[in-house]
């Protein structure tokens, strides 16, 4: 009888949120941002069959920055957000939290880059903030669901340190471990798109790529990403970890020196509302400003994220229903599922962005990722357990 | 130590329905009760009651045994004097155990028939092996009282009577919980036995035997 009941009540939210995104596209602000997307998409599928490893001591800096930077990022983050766990049953934690993981990667970057410039420090902290954010709530889940009867018989005497390393941990490890190597994928996808604002990993070198029209070095890029990702589990070794987290920092490059003027600047200036900026502050002028602000930037700016958020959500449900044949062993034979494995790395691998100047759907895109993040998220915490 | 371990007027409750009690009991130092009863009778409450009240000095081996599955049986039996050592201590042995601690755990391990197993995970033993790990855990741990759920449950014949002769050798005051009547009869100086949540009988063990203790099933 239970069982009957949650079905159909999983059947109704399905169906709803099938008709509001339906909805939706009625509200969504498509625009064809480019002349001829299938040509485009052409090109970019040529540049894939014939990519271009002439190159390669700039294709090989462009992966070992988008490797250094996502193992900083994550690493700092996994740290962070570790203890963060510890004292996540605090509210101010879980709030901090929360809003520091509302805000993808790329506007971390973006916030950065005001004060700290192209510094390696701007592509570190955007990937480790959002992630501590993450890395807290599901390690604290972790810890929670970890049988509670072991810390139960620990001698009362026993001091909280030795009780939690010896009657949590250990159990928890194993989900530990595997959450983060499969955020270490995020972070390395992350840390490609950082280039995209000038970080000197991969989508730097894709969008320059991108730009000058060579297809085929855009190929060499994406091949050698997607090989990067799909062998993950053969170079990314327990045992190795710990050394490439250590040489991680060392392989960030130079990047440019911080300007401290500008991080002054920043608090003072830049993120003062402007009526407030100068010698008289106009506190009259506040009100409208903020007004203004809100009806014609925020609130259309939300509305339209959630429009394509909903109708994201249903596409991408949608194609996981469609594409799950292709890696589970229900549906396909050893060959199947090898090719299935391939097509999957291509999808998830492909930083967002690249899409972006051959797909219809423009203003799409990051608002997006932020949502699926998220679901990868829910999906990651039940599987383990 | 000649203080009575008592509960007074103490009562369980499950999901809001009271399993177990009102009831007193009284364990006097240096005596070996065994709990017997049919599954259901309220036998785990009362020893988690028990453990709740007395904590500082009892170990408690519950039916859940409390083993870290991932952890190495030497590290599950150490878990029974994480009090005895100052933090970075019980650090450095979660990497290194020191030889000392080592030996001991090895000796316990011995006398349960358990030799050669120190360095593989709980989770990797079967259901009698992970017993006599959390055995070795109260044995391991040594205060003065030992409260304990059905401790000899997966464990046949001679293997029962060995592990209850540790157990009782290393506790002089005991609360066992315990289904097989005979060994209950044979290794407690007293029994009481629990019927629908309340004391049903209360007798030195040498005046009963396994027919008298029928009723209760």
């Amino acid at each position: 009888m239970a069982g009957a009941t949650e079905q159909t009540a999983t059947m109704r939210t399905s169906l709803g949120l099938v008709a509001v995104a339906v909805i939706c596209v009625f509200f969504a602000d498509f625009e064809i941002a480019t002349g001829s997307p299938w040509r485009e998409m052409g090109r970019l599928l040529t540049g894939l069959v014939t990519p271009d490893l002439s190159n390669l001591g700039q294709v090989g800096e462009a992966l070992l920055r988008t490797l250094a930077f996502g193992f900083t990022g994550v690493a700092l983050g996994a740290a962070a957000g570790f203890l963060l766990a510890l004292a996540f049953g605090h509210w101010l934690v879980r709030i901090l939290c929360a809003s520091v993981r509302a805000v993808h990667e790329l506007f971390w970057a973006l916030i950065f880059l005001q004060f700290f410039g192209l510094n390696p420090l701007t592509g570190v902290l955007a990937i480790a903030i959002p992630f501590a954010g993450i890395f807290a709530k599901v390690y604290s889940e972790i810890l929670d669901e970890t049988n509670p009867t072991p810390a139960r018989v620990v001698p009362p005497g026993a001091g909280i340190l030795a009780r939690f390393v010896y009657a949590r941990v250990p159990e928890a490890w194993p989900h530990l471990v595997s959450y983060t190597s499969y955020r270490l994928e995020c972070g390395l996808r992350s840390s490609a798109i950082l280039g995209f604002v000038g970080m000197p990993t991969l989508g730097f070198y894709l969008e320059s790529a991108f730009a000058q029209g060579d297809y085929s070095e855009v190929g060499a890029l994406l091949v050698t990403f997607y090989v990067l990702i799909a062998t993950l589990r053969l170079w990314a070794r327990p045992k190795l970890i710990p050394v490439y987290v250590i040489a991680a920092p060392f392989l960030l490059g130079g990047g440019l020196p911080i300007v401290w003027g500008n991080v002054a600047r920043f608090f003072t200036q830049d993120i003062v509302p402007a009526p407030l900026r100068g010698e008289t502050a106009d506190w009259a002028g506040l009100g409208s400003w903020l007004w203004e602000l809100l009806a014609h930037q925020a609130l259309p700016g939300i509305a339209n994220t959630i429009v394509l958020t909903q109708i994201a959500l249903v596409v991408t449900g949608v194609l996981t229903l469609l594409a799950y044949p292709l890696i589970s062993r229900h549906f396909t034979g050893r060959v199947g599922g090898t090719f299935g494995h391939v097509v999957l790395v291509i999808a998830r691998s492909t930083p967002g962005n690249t899409c972006s100047p051959i797909s219809s759907c423009n203003c799409g895109g990051h608002r997006c990722c932020r949502q699926s993040s998220h679901w990868r998220c829910t999906t990651a915490v039940s599987s383990p357990t | 130590m000649t203080t009575t371990l008592a509960l007074n007027d103490v009562s369980g409750e499950y999901g809001g329905v009271r399993v177990l009690g009102p009831l007193s009991l009284a364990v006097a130092d240096g005596e070996r009760v065994a709990l017997v009863g049919k599954s259901g009778a309220g036998k785990s409450t009362l020893l988690s009651l028990m453990f709740e009240n007395w904590r500082p000095r009892v170990a408690y081996m519950p039916q859940a045994l409390g083993l870290v599955d991932t952890l190495s049986v030497f590290h599950n039996v150490f878990m029974g004097r994480l009090d005895r050592h100052p933090a970075w201590y019980n650090l450095v042995t979660l990497l290194a155990p020191f030889r000392r601690d080592v030996e001991d755990v090895e000796r316990l391990l011995a006398r349960l028939a358990m030799e050669g197993t120190r360095r593989q995970r709980a989770g990797e033993l079967s259901g009698g092996q992970r017993q006599r790990v959390a055995v070795a855990r109260v044995l391991f741990q040594d205060t003065d009282v030992l409260l304990a759920d059905e401790p000899v449950s997966a464990l046949d014949g001679p293997l029962a009577e060995v592990v209850l002769q540790a157990l009782t050798d290393s506790y002089r005051t005991a609360v066992l919980a315990m289904h097989d009547v005979e060994l209950a009869l044979r290794f407690t100086d007293r029994v009481v036995g629990i019927r629908d949540g309340h004391i049903a009988l209360d007798e030195p063990s040498k005046r009963l035997s396994a027919n008298d203790l029928l009723p209760l099933y």
